[in-house]
């Protein structure tokens, strides 16, 4: 069974993801926006993951994050653009100081796109999400005889998000959820071999998982704004070895207000 | 405080969506582990005409769920032989397994003591092991007892440089079981006249015994600053092995070279390391290596241009024949 070629969904379900995005382009709009905003946040990001082509134990930890993100807030939409980074040493039931861990770092970029659907105090907002991620992992068996192996993933994937806002105290408090639709996926090959392997199209179904956002933002100068906010990202992926992650990110972050009205 | 919650309540949140295995010490689970990661990813079962499924059901009735480590240990090992592989090994905090009769099939045929005590003058070494020096008038000699560790290319060029303007260079490759493709490639280019292509591989890469990427032609060519490219001799015996023999097969297309000593070990299964629920490694071979001609080298090894053993009166007499036979050949050649 060569490896090495393109596989994807069927011809109607190829159809998806186009359906998707030209939704998607439906929705877009461009008004001027009544606020754009830079944001700097720091924190921590907890990972725990089983990956059945590394090794059948689950491996955890905790380590910093970064985030760098604009949004560009109109009267009835909400745009985002969002990078998240972070390093953490995962260890497993049985590591030790010099054995049987992994070194993960990841990278993503978000751009999320929403539109308000309904109105009130509680305001209801649907769109569209896409994330590109890159997770690279050293994982350390044994220095002493079989050494370490070096793993890789790449995922792109387009999701449905939806949110909801509301005003609490002096500041908002937001949800937000994002279900994949259809996603590229590049796992490092199936004997961990140096070959370069070739991006697989995904459907609902064989790339499952969810985003869930909490936020609260509060605004203390008219330029400077703080948010406190809470990321739960879940991913399972079966084939060809399964990989299943929970990537959990917790921090706070300065927001500069750059135009538009507040 | 509230922060600590606050973090435990997030660790906890992972559980159910990513579980930990129970049960990770039960010998029949480990057992049943390592044999299906075999028969997943090991690439001889075809050509070894290896019955994997007979050797699972031959030794999983000796597995018990309240055998202790060392017993399933031993049986485990004792399974892994039946692959007859170089590559293959297992390792617990109380014990390592290799398969070693690859290379005792044969006498040593190698002592480096007796290198340096009667043949080599000028003998230095560098700082990441390599021992060389001149066995004659413009002739130099090289040992590279491994190819493990970083930039070892810098110390082969090192030893290049020491040895100066050469007519004829030894390098000697007994006794070096391996190490790292990215050493013995850029060194095998500092001994290329031209680029051309010296092995094919292929990886196994789906649950099938059969299932292989296609064929991958791999090239040497000229690499590096320090090169040379007059007459060598490469010296090889039974304990040539892995990223060792992947030199020799790169120098056998260079028309200046020849090879003199013993059959290599016969293994370039390029393993990967893994390991199971209870904390033991293994590694598995991944890939079969070919010769330009399509002929696996694996078991079998690469013989030489010219066989020489070093026989017991050769080692009474404090003599290494094959550094001999070759020395002469080299000098032959000016």
């Amino acid at each position: 069974m060569p490896r090495g070629t393109l596989t994807g969904l069927s011809n109607q379900n190829r159809m998806r993801p186009l359906l998707t995005l030209t939704l998607l382009a439906s929705l877009v709009t461009s008004p001027v926006a009544a606020q754009r905003a830079f944001e700097l946040g720091i924190g921590g990001a907890y990972r725990a993951q089983r990956d059945d082509l590394a090794s059948p134990l689950r491996y955890a930890g905790l380590g910093p994050a970064l985030r760098l993100g604009y949004a560009a807030e109109g009267h009835r939409s909400r745009f985002a653009v969002v990078l998240n980074a972070g390093t953490a040493r995962l260890t497993s039931a049985i590591s030790t100081p010099s054995m049987h861990y992994a070194r993960d770092t990841r990278g993503s970029l978000a751009v999320e796109y929403l539109r308000q659907i309904g109105g009130g105090r509680l305001a209801v907002f649907a769109g569209g999400r896409f994330d590109a991620s890159m997770d690279v992992r050293q994982h350390t068996y044994d220095p002493r005889t079989v050494g370490d192996e070096l793993f890789a993933d790449l995922f792109g994937v387009l999701e449905a998000a939806g949110a909801a806002t509301l005003p609490v105290g002096p500041g908002t408090l937001s949800t937000t959820l994002a279900i994949p639709l259809v996603s590229l996926a590049l796992r490092t090959p199936y004997t961990g071999a140096t070959y370069v392997p070739v991006p697989e199209l995904r459907g609902p179904g064989t790339l499952v998982g969810f985003m869930h956002r909490v936020a609260y933002r509060w605004w203390p100068t008219v330029r400077v704004g703080i948010t406190v906010l809470h990321t739960f990202e879940w991913i399972h992926y079966p084939t060809p070895r399964a990989l299943s992650a929970v990537v959990q990110r917790l921090g706070a972050s300065v927001s500069i207000h750059v135009g538009g009205i507040r | 405080m509230v922060v600590v919650a606050l973090a435990l309540s997030l660790v906890a949140c992972a559980e159910p969506f990513v579980s930990e295995p129970d049960n990770r010490d039960d010998p029949v689970r480990n057992f049943d582990q390592l044999w299906t990661e075999f028969d997943g990813y090991y690439s001889f079962f075809e050509l070894k005409q290896i019955d994997w499924a007979a050797l699972y059901r031959t030794y999983r009735p000796r597995v018990t769920p309240m055998m202790a480590p060392a017993a399933l240990f031993a049986v485990m090992a004792e399974m892994l032989d039946n692959l007859h592989d170089g590559h293959v090994s297992l390792h617990a905090r109380f014990a390592d397994h290799y398969y070693t009769a690859l290379f005792t099939r044969a006498p040593r045929n190698f002592d480096f003591t007796t290198v340096a005590t009667r043949y080599l003058t000028a003998e230095n070494q560098t700082e990441r092991g390599l021992r060389y020096g001149f066995v004659a008038t413009d002739v130099g000699y090289i040992w590279i007892p491994s190819f493990g560790g970083d930039n070892l290319a810098d110390d082969f060029d090192h030893a290049l440089e020491g040895l100066g303007s050469l007519r004829g260079l030894i390098v000697d490759v007994r006794d070096n079981e391996g190490g790292s493709n990215s050493n013995s490639t850029p060194m095998a280019g500092r001994l290329a006249d031209a680029t051309r292509a010296y092995r094919l591989i292929q990886y196994r890469n789906g649950p099938e015994h059969d299932d292989f990427t296609p064929l991958r032609t791999d090239s040497i060519g000229p690499q590096g600053s320090v090169r040379f490219a007059g007459p060598v001799a490469l010296l090889t015996n039974r304990r040539t092995f892995s990223a060792a023999e992947d030199f020799a097969l790169a120098l056998r297309t260079m028309p200046h070279v020849f090879s003199v000593g013993d059959t290599t070990g016969g293994g370039a299964g390029n393993p990967i390391a893994r390991e199971l629920l209870n904390g033991w490694s293994y590694r598995i071979p991944r890939w079969i290596a070919y010769t330009p001609d399509t002929v696996s080298i694996e078991g079998v090894g690469l013989a030489p241009d010219t066989t020489v053993w070093i026989t017991t009166d050769d080692e009474a007499q404090n003599r290494d024949s094959i550094l001999e036979v070759a020395l002469a050949m080299i000098q032959k050649r000016f």
